[in-house]
Formats: C-alpha cells, sequence, structure tokens
C-alpha cells in the first residue's frame, strides 16, 4: 500500500499532522540512510545513531522542505551532514572525509579485470567489503551514484562539492574501488 | 582522426556513467561500432557497473524504526515524555508519604477526646450509655519521642530531595528546548 503512495503525498499527511505517515517514510528510507551513515562512520553502532539523528532531524524540518529536490537527495543530505558531524565530534582535527593521501594503483597492462576477478568471487559480498574498505568519502559517493543511482547534479547537492569535484572524486573513488577488488583477488588466488 | 582515436578507460566509464555530451558519444558509438574489442571493454564496464547497482543494502537493527518513532513522538509530546517510564513506577512512594502524613495529621484529631460529642448524655437513657472509657493519650510522650523527630526529620529531608529532583528534571527538559 505504502509503496504506491509518492513522498510528496507522505510528506503533506505527516505535515498534517498524520503519524503513520512519518513512519512510512521511515520505512521507506530508513536501509538507504542507514547504509549511507554506515559506510560514512564505518561502524554499526554509530550508524544507528546518526540515521536516528537524521530521520529526527529530517521529521524536525520537514516543513521546510520545498519540494525543490527529492525528498531522498534532501534526506541523504541530512544524513550526509550528520554523519560528517559525528566524525568530527570523534575527531575534532577532521577537514575533509576525503583522503587524498592515498594512493591510486592505475591498472597495469596485465593485471586482472575486476569485472573477471569478481565472476570468481562472490560479487555482491566482494564489493561489500571492498566498499567497507573506502574512505568514507570514496564510500559515499559511490553508494550514492551507482546504488541509489542519484545523478552527479544530486549528488553536489548533497555533499555540497562542485560537479567537477564531485565527478573526479567518483573517478578516484571507482579507481580505489577496483584497486582493493583486484589486491583482494590476487590475494585469494595466492 | 579515426584511426588515431584511442579510448581509454575513463572515456569510456564517463559513456557508461551518461557524462558524456551528446557528440562525444555519436563519436564513441562509431568508433565501438567498427571495433568490437572496445565494445567488449565497455560491455565489462558496464557489467562492472552493473555489479556496483546491486551490493546489497545495510540492514539496521529490527527495532531502528521502533526506536526512531518512538523518540520522535517522545519529542513532540514533550510534556508526557518528560514523565520516565521509572519516575511514574515510583509515583506511589511520593503517595505513600502523602498518605502517611495525612494519617499524622488526622489520627491524633480523631483520637482527640474533644472529639466526642458531650451532649449524646443527654438523649439517650444513662442504662443504654456504655461505658465508655476514653483512651487517654500520651501526648506529651508522642511528641516528646525522640524516634517521631527523627521519622519526621528523615520524611521531611526526603520529600525535600524529591522536590529538588523535580525541579531538576524539568529545567534540564527547559535547557533541552522541549
Amino acid at each position: 500500500m505504502s509503496a504506491a503512495i509518492t513522498d510528496e503525498t507522505l510528506i503533506q499527511q505527516a505535515l498534517a499532522g498524520r503519524q503513520a505517515a512519518f513512519a512510512t517514510l521511515l520505512n521507506r528510507y530508513e536501509r538507504y540512510a542507514f547504509t549511507l551513515a554506515f559506510r560514512l562512520v564505518k561502524n554499526r553502532e554509530d550508524a544507528h545513531e546518526v540515521a536516528q539523528d537524521a530521520f529526527l532531524r529530517a521529521f524536525r524540518y520537514l516543513p521546510d522542505f520545498r519540494g525543490e529536490a527529492k525528498f531522498s537527495t534532501w534526506l541523504y543530505k541530512i544524513v550526509y551532514s550528520t554523519s560528517l558531524n559525528f566524525l568530527r565530534k570523534q575527531n575534532p582535527d577532521i577537514q575533509s572525509l576525503d583522503d587524498e593521501t592515498r594512493p591510486i594503483k592505475i591498472k597495469d597492462e596485465g593485471s586482472v579485470d575486476a569485472s573477471h576477478a569478481m565472476e570468481q568471487l562472490d560479487r555482491n559480498a566482494a564489493l561489500q567489503q571492498a566498499i567497507g574498505q573506502l574512505s568514507s568519502d570514496d564510500a559515499a559517493i559511490i553508494t550514492l551514484f551507482y546504488l541509489y543511482e542519484h545523478t552527479l547534479e544530486e549528488i553536489c547537492q548533497i555533499t555540497n562539492l562542485t560537479m567537477s569535484n564531485a565527478k573526479t572524486k567518483l573517478c578516484r573513488a571507482r579507481q580505489r574501488l577496483k584497486t582493493i577488488v583486484e589486491n583482494k583477488y590476487a590475494s585469494e588466488l595466492v | 582522426m579515426e584511426k588515431n582515436f584511442m579510448l581509454t578507460d575513463e572515456q569510456l566509464w564517463d559513456y557508461a556513467d551518461g557524462f558524456l555530451e551528446a557528440d562525444e558519444k555519436q563519436q564513441i558509438d562509431a568508433h565501438l561500432r567498427q571495433h568490437p574489442a572496445q565494445q567488449a571493454r565497455l560491455d565489462a564496464i558496464l557489467a562492472e557497473k552493473r555489479a556496483f547497482a546491486t551490493v546489497p543494502l545495510e540492514k539496521p537493527n529490527s527495532d531502528f524504526a521502533k526506536q526512531v518513532m518512538a523518540a520522535w513522538v517522545a519529542e513532540q509530546n514533550p510534556v508526557k515524555a518528560s514523565v520516565p517510564a521509572k519516575a511514574k513506577g515510583q509515583d506511589w512512594v511520593l503517595w505513600g508519604i502523602a498518605a502517611v502524613m495525612l494519617a499524622m495529621l488526622f489520627v491524633p484529631l480523631w483520637l482527640a477526646p474533644s472529639a466526642a460529642p458531650t451532649d449524646l448524655s443527654l438523649q439517650i437513657p444513662e442504662e443504654y450509655m456504655p461505658q465508655l472509657q476514653v483512651p487517654a493519650f500520651d501526648w506529651q510522650g508522642l511528641f516528646g519521642s525522640a524516634w517521631l523527630r527523627i521519622l519526621v526529620l528523615i520524611t521531611m529531608a526526603f520529600m525535600s530531595l524529591k522536590i529538588l529532583d523535580k525541579y531538576l528534571q524539568v529545567r534540564t527538559l527547559s535547557l533541552q528546548g522541549h
């Protein structure tokens, strides 16, 4: 039943005071919000705290949602900023989620192609594990673009990156992910 | 130009991700039609992209939604939420103390000899009058008792602490912006 109701309708109902509409929005997005929080904070317990905080903030500021972006984009922006705040509290020195120092290994001529590697492994498990090894920023941008199928424009709204920055980061995150998968495959072959 | 046209992985990823302008896309389409090996590279990239899109979502704890909704309801109803379940369960302590204090107030009045009606003997014949023995109450002894004084002091101290506790609870909630 809830799948047929659009986010916009649910938001209107929630703003009219219907608790069931909040619950439906929550059920619809809890796994997405939790996954994004988990990718960013890298810990299930902390991800629960961050995701709960993000939902409460979203519900609290729902009257401010203008509908200029998709509800999911708006919600993920809150999850992203809540995660960032959480990480900054944990480590006040943190300036950016991105790990600029992490080396990117460009594929060598004779290296095993990641797509072939994944055919040999349990692809989903391998990728999930590999995404977990990425930096928070890389994991978030990969998740938002490929898993949640958000456009670069939407990712820019969520992360406050410029288009060119977002594209560069996506490319770099993808290369790092491939490297991790390839290394995993290579180590399992040994 | 076609002879020198070399497709990089990045161009193929940009193609797969839909980042290319229409003319660039047309150029690559034409190149791919003539070069099956490049088309195979693109197919591998598209397979990789599909794999990225099928990574399962993480699953929060089963009571996550329930906890969020409970927190949301509590935030919307600060008055109800400000009375924790534990404190509600301790109301009987307050009621008990109030009952003891009322009893301490009224029992001596009930026992007081002055409370007995004096004109009743005028209406009831003497032979029917029960031989009432009004108990003599040792007020001096009661109020002079060190145990009673200690009990009253402890009760008052306890009540003061409860009142202070309630005040601090209300103050904390108001500071939290409820």
